[in-house]
């Protein structure tokens, strides 16, 4: 096993980190959808080719809203002028996503870790739904999570505060990823006993860095959503952003394991599990605590295996059962990732909405906003970062009432009020606006003033003329 | 003496079994649940594989579920009809588990005359009385796979019983989720065992890592979609909040005594207080930890009352035997040792007064917990005149009922997984039986496409209605049916 891990286990990593990147994205090329999967790749393009446009931006003027600086926004815009085609911009999440898995497996080398270890916390990696999330969207995630590891590769190699420089940039990305990063390693100083004066310096280093940012419209946002309902964090139980069921409970099976390995030992994982925990309510942070879960998990795959088990009959079945487990919640992942909006039907309606002339919103699920705004041109009622607006709270009671109201007059009249010219639906908006009891879809079938300007398998777009 | 405890163990089988089947063939119907399975079966029957579609229940579904029961009751179909099948194999099943509560108490107690009590206290537990007879589910499988998994854990140093405990337990996870509860009671075990200062075996270790990844892997797998769609909340399935209640109705003390029996209950628990204060054994504590674990899920309303107290029965019966053993132990070393025996017999008659007469009372009663002859007749009428793609509204417990014996499509059932906006469907079926206006009734029998509205006095009793009101205006319904069972046809639609 070791002999054939050490001269294939390099091959299979790329093979492994090739297939999870590309299948999604192959399976979307042939049911013909938009090659990137996922609204937030939607949002980041269209901010990128505004600064792009502008050189630098502090407004939204789509969105009509203040821009919080994102040094993630930028490098796209460098990129969108060598790039000819937006999809292309793909490339970097990919060749970011690999280039972290394989500074991982160095990191571990250089940590001298068993190389059959580091080959499994590597796979596990590689197999784990964040992976094929970062891979295969244009987020600010792969260059989070690329830089917090290529930190952690220097801080392995050479302790030196300048290893922490690349994490700390990420803080003009979103600050909690960094500071979990940095509870991490302080947990591995903790651990050696040595590096305690890097991490602190790191740590200025990037309140440094944030500084500066300010002056370029930055503001720290620390984001919590979430909770411990597994669906928040479980992307077995519907997440999108989160840990497989298995890798948690493989790590929760390693530390269970390791727990008698001594006092300090003990002390690393309860204040691992602290993170986890934390991590539920963060999903940047779950960038960091991925990877230690990986770390977790390879170390409960490589117990089973070098474990001298009575019933050898039962450990071949427990690995195989542990391999299927894995690859369950990662093929199972991908097939959410090939289903992701948008796909060719959604174009189509949202093309027929960019070419009216008006200026008017787009009603929608805010979970629809940032693609609608991509590719019909026109402003979302609400997206995902509307809570930025200081009238969030009306535009959402206005919301409800819109999609609830059952009087076509009524409807018409906050339609014309809040100026919303368009409706777009899809199946899971129709399922939503179902379960609000919404009398909007009646209204929509049922006056002259709607015009159903496409209709494409659930997907539709309508036009609000008022007369 | 080893021959007259086996005689005396067939013939506690042969009545058990025999009783059964009598209050079984009580009533030629099985409980209107039982009715899901047997679609289910019939239909593998028919082409080979699981019914994984049906366009019948709520209009049409999907469903996901673990199909070797129904591959199991469609095989026995091969040498008995399925009519008798569904009658004899549950009860033979259970009857089996007479030997099976006999040779774990055996393990525990190593007393063959305790252990020939704690099976009887098993076969005559009240509750395996009313929820069993007459209903098929795959709880009959599941049930004795999972305590022969507990009985070989028992027995785990000899080479075969790991073979087959291998075995049953990846037919259990494909039988029925009940698997879970093997988790969380190995779960229990390690940490009771930790707790005791006492050193789990290489070979258990082994054996609970495989269950627990092969369990989850297996839930997953089966389950994907609805742990996809309802998140964690898919251990409620789906269910109603007005219906909660009545499905998970929470553990109380003296529903145990009275469904599991004061003797096995009493002895049971002094077992495990003198396992857990006195005298740690491990076999007694893997008995504890399945007990904790069913308790455990029974007040985190995780199980249904009735499928619990099942599981909870076979390990107090168990327990219970133990109990007895410890007791006679302890008086033998008192002035009273004289007296044993006759303590002994007088707990089992007082087992038999508490718990044997009153079981045949509710094994009557169970029997006859089916569809009435009015009600199947009323079916079949609709499958005979109604157009095959009609939607017929019925009350919940009928759903079943209108897919099988009706073979149309019905607005609710029992089933409720990956069913969206089921609490709106359920409120809306309950009103359409209250209702008095009728544009309202109207509007929701168009909602949810009904074409006939099936008026049973199950209905009457659920609805607490002599009459639906609405239906007596005849430009919009005609009464099609009336023999103790009313059917109206709709003709009324929005346009």
């Amino acid at each position: 096993m070791r002999r054939f891990i050490q001269e294939w286990g390099p091959g299979i990593l790329i093979l492994l980190a090739i297939c999870l990147a590309l299948f999604p994205l192959m399976v979307r090329t042939m049911n013909g959808d938009p090659l990137v999967p996922g609204s937030e790749s939607y949002y980041n393009l269209r901010i990128a080719h505004q600064i792009k446009e502008d050189f630098t931006m502090d407004y939204d003027q789509l969105q009509q809203r203040p821009y919080n600086m994102n040094l993630y926004h930028y490098i796209l815009a460098v990129l969108l002028f060598i790039s000819p085609s937006d999809s292309l911009l793909l490339i970097l999440s990919v060749m970011l996503s690999f280039s972290t898995a394989f500074l991982l497996f160095g990191s571990l080398a250089r940590l001298k870790t068993d190389r059959v270890l580091s080959f499994i916390i590597t796979a596990v990696y590689l197999l784990s739904p964040l992976y094929i999330y970062v891979t295969t969207t244009i987020t600010a995630y792969s260059v989070i999570i690329f830089l917090l590891v290529l930190s952690f590769y220097l801080f392995a190699k050479k302790l030196s505060v300048w290893s922490i420089m690349p994490a700390a940039l990420t803080i003009l990305i979103e600050p909690s990823a960094f500071l979990v990063f940095l509870a991490v390693l302080l947990t591995y100083c903790y651990y050696t006993q040595k590096g305690y004066r890097e991490v602190g310096l790191g740590f200025l280093a990037g309140i440094v860095i944030g500084l500066i940012g300010m002056t370029f419209n930055y503001q720290a946002v620390f984001s919590l959503t979430g909770g411990l309902n597994p669906s928040y964090y479980t992307t077995d139980f519907g997440a999108t952003i989160g840990y497989s069921f298995f890798t948690l409970l493989l790590a929760a099976t390693a530390i269970i394991i390791h727990w008698k390995t001594g006092m300090k030992a003990k002390m690393v994982h309860i204040f691992m599990v602290m993170l986890v925990i934390f991590s539920t309510l963060s999903q940047n942070s779950r960038l960091v605590m991925n990877c230690v879960l990986c770390v977790y998990s390879g170390m409960a795959i490589y117990f089973f295996m070098k474990r001298a088990w009575v019933v050898p009959v039962l450990r071949d079945l427990t690995l195989l059962v542990i391999m299927s487990s894995l690859l369950f919640s990662s093929i199972s992942f991908t097939s959410r990732t090939s289903d992701m909006e948008p796909i060719a039907d959604t174009l189509k309606a949202l093309y027929e909405i960019s070419l009216i002339d008006s200026e008017g919103a787009v009603l929608s699920t805010p979970e629809n906003g940032y693609i609608i705004e991509y590719f019909a041109g026109k402003p979302a009622y609400l997206d995902e970062l509307s809570q930025i607006y200081s009238d969030y709270t009306r535009k959402r009671t206005e919301y409800q009432e819109i999609i609830s109201s059952r009087s076509p007059e009524l409807t018409k009249k906050l339609l014309k009020g809040e100026e919303i010219d368009f409706i777009y639906f899809d199946p899971k908006t129709i399922t939503v606006f179902e379960q609000q009891n919404s009398g909007l879809l009646l209204v929509l079938e049922h006056s002259e003033n709607f015009i159903n300007l496409a209709s494409f398998r659930g997907r539709q777009s309508w036009l609000y003329i008022s007369i | 003496m080893v021959r007259k405890h086996r005689w005396i163990l067939i013939a506690l089988f042969l009545i058990v079994f025999l009783t059964r089947l009598y209050f079984a063939f009580q009533d030629p119907y099985l409980t209107a649940d039982s009715y899901y399975y047997l679609r289910h079966i019939e239909h593998i029957q028919d082409h080979w594989l699981p019914m994984y579609e049906d366009p019948l229940s709520y209009g049409s579904r999907i469903y996901y579920f673990p199909p070797l029961f129904h591959y199991f009751m469609a095989t026995i179909t091969l040498v008995m009809s399925l009519d008798l099948a569904v009658k004899v194999i549950p009860s033979l099943l259970f009857s089996l588990m007479i030997f099976l509560a006999y040779a774990t108490a055996y393990r525990i107690t190593k007393s063959k005359p305790y252990s020939i009590i704690g099976a009887l206290f098993f076969a005559f537990t009240p509750i395996s009385y009313i929820f069993p007879i007459n209903n098929l589910s795959p709880y009959s499988l599941a049930l004795p796979l999972f305590f022969s998994i507990i009985y070989l854990l028992t027995g785990i140093r000899q080479k075969t019983n790991l073979v087959i405990m291998i075995i049953l337990i990846t037919a259990l996870v494909f039988t029925h989720p009940s698997a879970f509860l093997l988790v969380i009671g190995l779960l229990l075990y390690v940490v009771l065992l930790h707790l005791e200062h006492m050193k789990l075996e290489k070979k258990s270790a082994e054996v609970i890592f495989f269950t627990i990844f092969l369990v989850f892997w297996a839930l997953f797998i089966i389950y994907k979609n609805v742990f996809l769609l309802h998140g964690i909340g898919a251990v409620w399935q789906n269910i109603p909040a007005d219906l909660i209640a009545t499905y998970f109705p929470g553990l109380t003390v003296f529903e145990v005594l009275y469904f599991v029996g004061i003797v096995p209950l009493t002895m049971g628990v002094f077992a495990a207080y003198i396992n857990v204060f006195k005298e740690a054994k491990k076999h007694m504590i893997l008995m504890l930890a399945m007990t904790l674990a069913i308790a455990l899920v029974l007040w985190l309303s995780y199980m249904r009352l009735e499928s619990g107290l099942l599981f909870l029965s076979f390990l107090l019966s168990v327990l219970a035997a133990q109990g007895l053993r410890i007791r006679a132990d302890y008086v033998k070393k008192t002035k009273l040792s004289k007296y044993n025996k006759y303590t002994l017999v007088f707990i089992v008659l007082f087992f038999v007064a508490s718990s044997v007469i009153p079981v045949f009372g509710n094994a009557k009663a169970a029997a006859h917990n089916t569809p009435s002859e009015d009600q199947i007749k009323a079916l079949e009428w609709i499958q005979e005149n109604t157009p095959e793609d009609a939607t017929i509204l019925a009350t919940l417990q009928e759903g079943h009922l209108i897919t099988y014996f009706g073979e149309r499509k019905n607005v609710l059932d029992s089933n409720f997984i990956l069913i969206s906006r089921v609490e709106e469907r359920f409120i809306d079926v309950n009103r359409l039986f209250t209702f008095k206006l009728e544009s309202e009734a109207v509007r929701l029998l168009d909602k949810y496409d009904v074409n006939y509205i099936f008026f049973s006095n199950e209905a009457k009793e659920t609805h607490g209605v002599d009459e639906i009101i609405y239906v007596k205006d005849q430009r919009c319904f005609e009464k099609v049916y009336d023999d103790n069972v009313q059917i109206f046809k709709v003709k009324c639609k929005i346009k």
